[in-house]
């Protein structure tokens, strides 16, 4: 699951290592939490990477995932309603 | 049926208690009897087979991703472009399914009802913090 650094803390070295580009310039991230980064390219030849989280591949309207948001919670808490009674319908 | 299908919202369970006791008093009108109906379908094939063919369930992983569980995304409708759909997952104990949400119809894009969800940004101050 990706982990986004609150704006109010600063973040730390959680790794460092050295790479070398390929043929084609490329070089590969290790352990990237996110699929999607937005990179800037600094003067000094440093590459800023920040991850961009993708939420929703079809459009899902904002209320939807709003509603969403709040049962995934509560299904971590194990909040669930009872099960519904599918029985009374069965005769249809 | 092997599954338990449970809702992740006070106001699902609320609004398919509301659905079920007004269809006994046949007090739905036309276009809630065909949601119920509907539902009521899908639920059922839901909780006798979570992969049954007609549902298409599929995993949606950018919301896996998001919430850290798997969440699967499953159609209330087929041969319709604007299908009403529900999103589940399974838990919160073994053979329970839980409702996450229900989309009856996909909101009308030409009404700007759809605010797509895009690439999240960091906060400028995480930005500012981190190239210090």
């Amino acid at each position: 699951m990706p982990t986004l650094v609150k704006a109010n803390s600063r973040p730390t070295v959680v790794d460092h290592y050295d790479v070398a580009a390929d043929t084609k310039k490329r070089v590969t991230l290790r352990n990237a939490q996110t699929k999607y980064y937005h990179v800037k390219a600094l003067s000094n030849g440093s590459f800023l990477l920040e991850p961009r989280i993708l939420v929703s591949p079809a459009v899902i309207p904002a209320r939807t995932l709003k509603m969403l948001d709040k049962s995934a919670a509560n299904l971590k808490k194990g909040l669930v309603s009872a099960p519904v009674d599918l029985s009374a319908f069965t005769e249809d | 049926m092997p599954f338990k299908i449970r809702m992740g919202l006070p106001e699902m369970a609320a609004l398919w208690a509301d659905l079920a006791a007004r269809r006994q008093q046949g007090k739905l009108d036309k276009e809630e009897g065909k949601f119920l109906k509907k539902l009521v379908k899908t639920l059922g094939l839901l909780a006798a087979n979570p992969r049954h063919n007609s549902l298409a369930s599929h995993e949606i992983d950018d919301l896996t991703r998001k919430h850290g569980f798997k969440i699967f995304q499953s159609y209330l409708e087929n041969n319709t472009p604007a299908a009403g759909r529900i999103f589940w997952a399974y838990g919160p104990d073994k053979l329970d399914i839980t409702v996450l949400a229900i989309e009856p119809h996909p909101e009308d894009q030409k009404r700007g009802a759809y605010q797509r969800i895009k690439l999240s940004a960091l906060p400028a101050a995480t930005f500012k913090k981190a190239t210090e």
